[in-house]
């Protein structure tokens, strides 16, 4: 198994440091996992002395150890001790990409954060080590409506078609005082964006779909025209700020609002619901607690965090019982990172609703593997372990709801992207690497050119390359 | 400057014959003097060049060969070929000819100056360029409507500084042609291929040749800030561009009741663009860069040419499948030296720098489409220390060679008048005394557009003065304030000409050429300044008292120094 495993490793490490070409490669050998204990996030929730087999980048069973039967080929893993739970999906997240904000305008829906994926992040490796195998890649909150994001699967080692996943589309809004500017400074002689309030806001994203409605108009007549055999109809000028908010008009493309106080989430399904169309998941909702009824009523979910809050003004009112609140007020609730450090512990921010208003396990951990799957319209893929979705499986030392857990090995697609044992074995192939290619550049650590680089780069007047040259 | 070798003195027959055949042909002499000056380039008379090993980069070598010009053009070139009365016959037994090489993206010529450019086309030069970089920074864009940095109306061939000293640099070592662009911009502008020599509109051999893009953002200020911004900018672009064309055509049709298209200076070169399939640089120099690129060619249907290059290796199959080509940066990749010291280098910079001279060879073995560029290299000598290192990654020399002169005249679309020894082609040639690619090889003569050109070496561009201090022998310098110490050993001949070489804290310097005129000296030499990065050092200065003082230019550095005799002197 261990041989295996390194196998892998080496193969996403030479592929993944180099950016050479590797398209998601397919699971080689089925997978078995048995003896341990398996929290699915689906019905039924805990499997004492369970198993999990997993074959082709699917997951073939999860059940009772004696009830799942191995191919002959399966690589088994004794399980005993430890515990299985589904990746865990990151809702809301800023890693992997080579840029975040357009924020340069008040309205940035034509850019994609799909254009701009780094797959050698190395964050995409350091979060699959702590379990997490899917991640939301958004848009900044620079702007009331902001950019296009994206979802990816974890396969380190992978180019960004290949981590990129077939998820429905995705847009970000943001409200208060990120898209107003209040926090960033003035450049003298520039004149400051629009806008700079609340009530600025929602005029630019009143304005935004008043403008999409004209434009979908538009299309519709030329269509028509077609339709009715005018050939001399020439079409509408294609507006890539203005397509995707048709798309969510039409409601095909989720809007992510990053919000956090009462009053502006009440604005903003307000003027949704003027346009005809629902925000699919309020982000951060710090407040969501003072409002989860009307957010239920508009069909809105809730992506927050645990107990992270008064980092600025319109952050003051928030309470670590507020993903309790909701859920109980009965609504969908995914704990987020919003960042790349939080995103290697996830399990332990969902841990916190447990403490903090009481949600039960099969609630706690919900809220980073299937809610958060639900909210991105990706939970006939992932979120649970469950026959027919894909193999993202995590395999920890100790209760995962807690802070002692540990992640042994990570699969995404039934392929390993992280096992601490291949890991450390890795640092040290790593270093004789390095070590071969200082010696290719005959630059050896003993070579007197490392020597001459201390030199040149301490001495006194040595600014420069050139400087130090003679 | 121009250093041009004044025309033999060998009978004008065949010229005279030519005339006279033109006459005829056009009915009278008057005809043909207005018809003249408007050919490229105004004829220059015949010159042969005999018993020459010729690469002709389109076949075999001729061992022992003879290649005519006339007219601008390669008349004949081949073992037993006449050679025409009138010509100025060269004797260059022992040398070889070569192609001209041929610098698949520069900047040098362009912009120097306030020259406005052939036909006055042009809009000043630097003027220009400075005028756009302001421009861009204090007028915030809201939007691709307001067609952000998109200098696609900016032609390099507009911008031509004939004088630029740079030219004569690079000609001096063999580059006779190079595609000239601006830089500044997320469109930059419409590139020419250029040749180095001649007036401003003598240069052009093609314009507009390619267009290039960056993917250069302005941050929160201005729309597009983010890369992001920048792609979705390049997509709306052409999206607007194809639309414009529909509209155009609808509108052609029919104007009447129709509103006129919107006049966009922006817009219009990107429709020729795409209507022309011109190239469009992109730049792609790491895998994510490649393969955005690829993507967004495809996207947009903008033929895109890779630029850059250096994470290639990994990727060739996949670039040569795509068929975009790859124009490959001669300034490999170093170590960070901004680095804190004590930082340990990443493998992935490692393995860029160790990897990254082997993608020549790889993109060649998939058969990819690939020319090198100088890029920001350090000049002439080190581009050429750049390809030798490409050789030692196993690039064969004939693919090197076919790098810097056919494939970018095919990538461009000039490979019918540029890039090998062929009859009909534009005599742009090479004579060296060796390998091109060899240490010790000098170029002794080049022709551009069938004018011949002296070389450095040859010129002795040197005060008429004779030496009147001894530079021989060994010296110790002292450069920066004492900071840095460096020895050398010089040799002097006859006529002033200094050669010897140079040991730095960074090892030899090998000089290249130099002088010593009444009390005052100048030295080029080649100094190594960091792994594989290789600069032209200039010493100049006065002997006095035994004693010299002096500065040296390294790139854009200047230090003094002083030189004694080791011991004190002598």
């Amino acid at each position: 198994m261990k041989r295996l495993v390194l196998g892998a490793i080496g193969a996403v490490l030479v592929g993944g440091a180099a950016g050479a070409a590797a398209p998601a490669q397919a699971q080689e050998t089925p997978v078995l996992i048995t003896g341990a204990t398996i929290l699915t996030a689906a019905e039924p929730f805990k499997i004492e002395n369970g198993a999990v087999l997993f074959e082709d980048g699917r997951i073939r069973a999860a059940g009772p150890a004696d009830e799942v039967d191995a191919p002959a080929n399966a690589t088994v893993i004794d399980g005993q001790g430890m515990f299985v739970t589904p990746g865990i999906v990151d809702a809301h997240s800023h890693i992997a990409s080579d840029a975040t904000n357009e924020g340069s305008v008040s309205v940035s829906s034509m850019v994609s954060i799909k254009d701009v994926i780094d797959p050698t992040d190395i964050s995409i490796y350091r979060e699959a080590a702590g379990g997490t195998t899917t991640s939301h890649v958004m848009h900044g909150s620079a702007n009331p409506i902001g950019g296009q994001n994206a979802v990816i699967k974890h396969r380190w080692g992978s180019d960004a078609a290949g981590m990129l996943m077939d998820a429905p589309p995705t847009i970000k809004f943001a409200l208060g005082e990120n898209p107003k500017r209040s926090n960033s400074n003035t450049i003298p002689g520039v004149p400051q964006r629009y806008p700079a309030t609340r009530m600025g806001v929602m005029d630019v994203i009143r304005q935004a779909f008043t403008d999409a409605a004209e434009y979908r108009a538009r299309w519709e007549a030329y269509e028509e025209l077609v339709a009715r055999g005018d050939r001399s109809a020439i079409p509408p000028r294609r507006d890539l700020r203005l397509d995707p908010l048709v798309g969510v008009l039409n409601g095909e493309i989720l809007v992510h609002a990053h919000s956090y106080r009462a009053d502006e989430i009440l604005q903003l399904m307000r003027v949704a619901e003027e346009f005809g169309f629902r925000i699919h998941v309020f982000q951060h909702v710090l407040e969501g607690y003072r409002v989860a009824d009307e957010m239920r009523e508009h069909g809105a979910s809730a992506s927050t965090f645990s107990d992270w809050w008064a980092y600025k003004v319109e952050a003051y009112e928030a309470i670590p019982h507020n993903a309790a609140i909701m859920t109980r007020r009965g609504i969908l609730v995914s704990i987020n990172s919003d960042s790349s450090e939080e995103g290697r512990h996830l399990n332990q921010e969902a841990a916190k609703t447990m403490k903090w208003g009481g949600l039960t396990e099969e609630e706690a951990l919900a809220t980073v593997t299937i809610n958060p799957a639900v909210q991105l319209g990706i939970d006939d893929r992932v979120g649970s372990l469950e026959a027919g979705k894909d193999a993202d499986v995590v395999l920890w030392e100790n209760y995962p709801l807690s802070s002692f857990a540990k992640v042994r090995t990570t699969w995404v697609d039934g392929e390993v992207v992280f096992d601490v044992d291949a890991d450390m074995a890795m640092r040290a192939e790593r270093e004789t690497e390095k070590q071969r290619l200082r010696e290719m550049l005959g630059e050896a650590e003993s070579d007197e050119t490392g020597a001459a680089r201390l030199r040149g780069g301490r001495g006194p007047g040595n600014r420069s390359e050139e400087r130090a040259g003679i | 400057m121009s250093h041009r070798i004044a025309a033999g003195t060998a009978s004008r027959g065949a010229a005279l014959t030519t005339v006279a055949l033109t006459t005829l042909l056009l009915g009278s002499a008057e005809v043909a003097a207005q018809h003249f000056p408007n050919q490229t380039p105004a004829g220059p008379p015949f010159f042969a060049l005999q018993g020459a090993r010729i690469v002709t980069g389109s076949g075999a070598e001729i061992e022992n060969g003879t290649v005519v010009i006339g007219n601008g053009l390669i008349e004949a070139v081949g073992e037993n070929v006449s050679i025409p009365g009138d010509a100025r016959v060269f004797d260059v037994s022992g040398m070889t000819v070569y192609p001209g090489l041929f610098d698949a993206l520069s900047e040098v010529g362009l912009a120097g100056g306030d020259d406005g450019g052939p036909g006055g086309g042009g809009g000043g030069g630097g003027g220009l360029a400075a005028l756009l970089a302001a421009q861009q920074g204090v007028t915030p864009s809201d939007g691709p409507e307001d067609r952000p940095a998109t200098n696609s109306w900016v032609s390099a061939a507009d911008m031509l500084d004939p004088e630029a000293g740079d030219i004569e640099r690079w000609r001096d070592a063999g580059f006779t042609t190079a595609f000239l662009i601006p830089g500044d911009g997320i469109v930059t502008g419409q590139g020419a291929v250029v040749n180095f020599g001649g007036s401003a509109r003598e240069m052009v051999v093609k314009a507009p040749a390619a267009l290039r893009i960056t993917m250069s953002g302005a941050g929160f200020r201005s729309y597009p800030g983010s890369l992001m911004g920048v792609i979705s900018y390049v997509r709306q672009l052409y999206l607007d561009a194809a639309h414009a064309d529909q509209y155009a055509a609808r509108y052609e049709a029919s104007p009447r009741g129709r509103n006129r298209p919107v006049y966009d200076r922006a817009l219009g070169p990107v429709q020729d663009a795409i209507r022309g399939g011109w190239p469009t640089l992109f730049p792609a120099d790491e895998v994510r860069e490649i393969r955005r690129a690829i993507r967004l060619g495809n996207d947009t249907g903008a033929r895109v040419v890779l630029t850059g290059g250096h994470e290639a290796y990994g990727l060739a199959d996949e670039i040569a499948a795509s068929g975009a080509p790859v124009l490959v940066s001669l300034d490999w990749p170093r170590r960070n030296n901004n680095a804190d010291p004590e930082a340990e280098e990443t493998l992935a910079s490692l393995e860029r720098r160790a990897y990254a001279p082997t993608t020549p060879a790889r993109l060649e073995e998939a058969g990819a489409t690939w020319a090198f560029y100088s890029d920001d290299s350090g000049g002439p000598s080190a581009v050429m220390e750049n390809v030798r290192k490409a050789m030692e990654n196993g690039l064969s020399q004939d693919a090197a060679l076919r790098a810097l002169t056919v494939s970018p005249a095919r990538i461009y679309g000039v490979e019918a008048q540029l890039g090998t020894v062929e009859e009909g082609k534009i005599a742009n040639l090479v004579v060296a005394d060796g390998d091109i690619f060899a240490e010790e090889t000098t170029v002794t003569m080049v022709f551009v557009d069938g004018k011949p050109f002296e070389t450095g070496e040859a010129r002795g561009e040197r005060p008429e003065a004779p030496p009147e201090v001894d530079i021989s022998g060994s010296w110790v310098l002292s450069l920066n304030n004492d900071s840095q110490e460096a020895s050398a050993e010089l040799e002097v001949d006859e006529d002033g000409h200094v050669s010897g070489i140079i040991v730095g804290e960074r090892g030899e310097q090998q000089i290249t050429g130099g002088w010593v005129s009444g009390t005052e000296f100048e030295i080029s030499a080649r100094a190594t300044v960091g792994p594989g990065r290789v600069v032209e050092a200039v010493y100049s200065g006065v002997i006095e008292d035994g004693e010299m003082t002096g500065s040296v230019q390294m790139g854009q550095f200047t230090m003094d120094f002083t030189g004694t005799r080791p011991g004190g002197g002598r």
